[in-house]
């Protein structure tokens, strides 16, 4: 149960701590249902290194998950938090049959203006611990 | 797909549903009420639901990506986008990009605005070489 779960506060919060690591499996099915959200094409193209063709994800479909309401299990998230910024790189392409395994790690909150911020940074790896993609998120995190 | 020496991207303009929303919330778990539940996005202080950052993240990084070509699908893609304002069903937007350097990637300024022109999304957006 969610309810049960610690809350993640701004006081609580810790530079340099690991929030989440969770596993996903980019699909042809989640690939075609992300891609008509964003109003992107299917695309099939070939793989580096080979001449077989494949289901290619838009570079911003792992972006999906790095929100921490999203992918921070062990922590009930307080509402209302407000994305301001988001920084992404999309390292490799992430083909349909893809795993990817995310880290999500708090690596600044700071006050300005009596406001409270928190940037997270997410890097996603391949079966092979290659870094496919990663992204800085910051957050006006609720009060 | 269109002429990667071109100095524009788009400009596109998309007008998002609460359906959209709802469906980009089933599939990436973006389901916070102020996404989702028009009733408690009503008493929020945006007077409704709005979409996803994300969703308009990948909306501009797709203006981005379109505009590759086949070739540089499978290319470095880097995006720094911030978000000044809401996004809410029913309304238009305009996404446009504009070329700002051509070094050894294709860098655009990339924005999303209103009806009104007033700003929603502003940031930069580059596709580089293929990686090795």
């Amino acid at each position: 149960m969610v309810a049960d779960l610690p809350e993640l506060t701004f006081d609580v919060l810790t530079q340099g701590h690991i929030y989440a690591r969770r596993r996903y499996d980019i699909t042809a099915d989640l690939i075609d249902a992300y891609s008509m959200a964003i109003g992107a094409p299917r695309r099939i193209v070939a793989r580096p290194h080979s001449e077989a063709g494949a289901q290619l994800a838009p570079p911003t479909l792992p972006a999906m998950w790095t929100p921490p309401r999203i992918c921070c299990d062990r922590w009930r998230i307080p509402v209302g938090g407000i994305h301001t910024r988001q920084e992404w790189q999309s390292l490799a392409p992430v083909f349909a049959g893809t795993v990817l395994d995310l880290e999500l790690e708090l690596v600044r909150k700071w006050i300005e203006r009596e406001r409270r911020f928190v940037l997270f940074e997410s890097r996603f790896r391949d079966a092979s611990s290659a870094l496919v993609a990663c992204g800085r998120m910051t957050v006006l995190w609720p009060k | 797909m269109s002429d990667s020496s071109s100095d524009a991207l788009g400009p596109v303009e998309w007008t998002v549903t609460q359906q959209q929303i709802d469906q980009y919330a089933a599939i990436s778990g973006a389901d916070d009420p102020l996404h989702v539940d028009p009733a408690f996005a009503a008493t929020s202080r945006f007077g409704g639901t709005i979409a996803q950052g994300l969703l308009m993240f990948g909306q501009l990084a797709e203006l981005l990506v379109r505009q590759a070509g086949d070739a540089a699908m499978t290319a470095c893609v880097t995006l720094d986008v911030d978000f000044r304002g809401p996004v809410r069903p029913g309304r238009t937007v305009r996404l446009l990009g504009e070329r700002a350097a051509q070094t050894q990637s294709s860098s655009y300024a990339l924005t999303c605005t209103d009806a009104e022109a007033k700003l929603l999304l502003q940031g930069r957006g580059s596709i580089g070489r293929e990686p090795g």
